[in-house]
């Protein structure tokens, strides 16, 4: 399996000098299952660029796993080249909701007057899935999602790949009201997600000084990742999800903060990079 | 290939998170809350609730049955109430929220006059994942 970040900025874009190393996209994840099958983690802005790269050599079938339907996760998929050849069968998956079908949810945003067509008039044969709550194959892997604390509808991913595992907790607050470094795991919001997972892809919007004014947003700060991260025993931490304000410079700071809270493997999730499994 | 995996997931440890979010609801409000699984067992009461049953959630995890056997509850006559015929036991079965009224003895001793209001949570139409029950003491005489 081999996955490559395409967007790993939260909440919105954002381009510019500050945010050159590690990127202003938002949130897309390309992975490779072994038998060479494509799946994509959400459908930030970044999905525009790894459309363009696919150009001629995308597979018939494509299949997007949406976390969750806000804008910074999906705003970028009427912009995904495939999406505009009749040639592509794109399968997205999303969280259900009790309430409104996916389809209805995702035409929220691609319908006029917030987008100019249709998404009953895309080229592309479309098909949505609501994310079913037993794992399921997609090519060569194994998927498994699992409803996870953020604001509205939204998983967590689990992926497998012969003896590889990749965890994909975007927009995630799992600490909310409890204390992640004593809590029993089976009170713990994403922990089968992530148990024992060789990469986790996890929320880090916030420095523990930030976090007290944005409680209840659904995101996570540095300690809360990094309890996280112990408490499923991964091996490999890739943060995720970064703060539109925060810098480059910030973003280190923030990740230097997160190695010195847990001792496993800690990096910053950069757009244009591959995620190492070894 | 493409298609659901047929070979038995490995067993989950997590609770189910509409479960999680209705601990966390019970363990800041003062009004007394417990939660039951999908297979209706007791997995949290909160201090409100202690106060009431006479003791520590800690000391009193077990299953439907123990709970009833423990608080023996019976209805305004007197009578016992069976297991399936407690407010969660019609609110799993109709899958509406279900009122109830009945009386029981305390660990500490006391007998206490409860309403008891249990809701079933279904993550999804056809999905119940467990049950939330809300009681209260009945004022005298009423």
């Amino acid at each position: 399996m081999r996955a490559r970040f395409w967007g790993s900025r939260g909440s919105l874009a954002s381009p510019g000098p500050d945010t050159v190393r590690i990127g202003g996209n938002t949130s897309c994840v390309e992975v490779r299952p072994d038998d060479g099958s494509l799946v994509i983690l959400d459908s930030g802005t970044g999905i525009r660029a790894l459309g363009l790269e696919l150009d001629g050599s995308a597979p018939s079938r494509i299949d997007i796993l949406l976390s969750h339907l806000h804008l910074d996760h999906l705003e970028g998929l009427g912009f995904f080249a495939p999406l505009w050849d009749p040639k592509t069968e794109l399968h997205i998956w999303g969280p259900p909701s009790p309430i409104r079908s996916l389809s209805d949810r995702i035409s929220q945003y691609l319908s006029p007057p917030l987008f100019p067509v249709r998404l009953a008039e895309v080229p592309a044969r479309l098909e949505l899935h609501d994310a079913l709550d037993e794992p399921w194959t997609l090519g060569s892997a194994t998927i498994t999602a699992r409803p996870i604390l953020h604001r509205g509808p939204t998983v967590g991913y689990r992926i497998e790949d012969g003896s590889r595992s990749l965890a994909y907790l975007t927009d995630h607050e799992p600490a909310l009201s409890v204390d992640l470094s004593s809590v029993d795991p089976e009170w713990v919001s994403g922990f089968d997600v992530a148990a024992g997972v060789d990469v986790l892809i996890h929320d880090c919007q916030y420095t523990e000084e930030e976090y007290p004014d944005r409680a209840g947003f659904g995101h996570s700060s540095t300690k809360h990742v990094a309890d996280f991260a112990r408490l499923a025993g991964a091996h490999r931490l890739l943060l995720f999800h970064h703060d539109p304000n925060h810098s480059d410079d910030e973003l280190e700071s923030l990740c230097r903060r997160v190695r010195e809270l847990w001792d496993g493997r800690v990096d910053l999730a950069r757009e244009g990079e591959e995620i190492d499994f070894g | 290939m493409y298609g659901r995996v047929v070979t038995e997931p490995s067993p989950q440890k997590q609770r189910h998170i509409a479960l999680i979010l209705a601990k966390d609801l019970a363990a800041n409000v003062a009004s007394a809350m417990l939660l039951v699984d999908r297979q209706g067992d007791l997995v949290f009461f909160n201090e409100a609730a202690e106060r009431i049953l006479g003791r520590p959630y800690a000391e009193a995890q077990m299953s439907t049955a123990e709970l009833a056997k423990t608080f023996k509850p019976v209805d305004g006559d007197g009578a016992p109430i069976p297991i399936d015929g407690l407010p969660m036991a019609h609110a799993f079965r109709d899958g509406v929220p279900t009122h109830g009224h009945m009386r029981i003895e305390a660990v500490d001793g006391h007998v206490r006059d409860l309403e008891v209001v249990a809701v079933p949570l279904f993550a999804q139409p056809d999905n119940l994942v467990g049950g939330v029950a809300v009681f209260w003491e009945r004022a005298e005489g009423s």
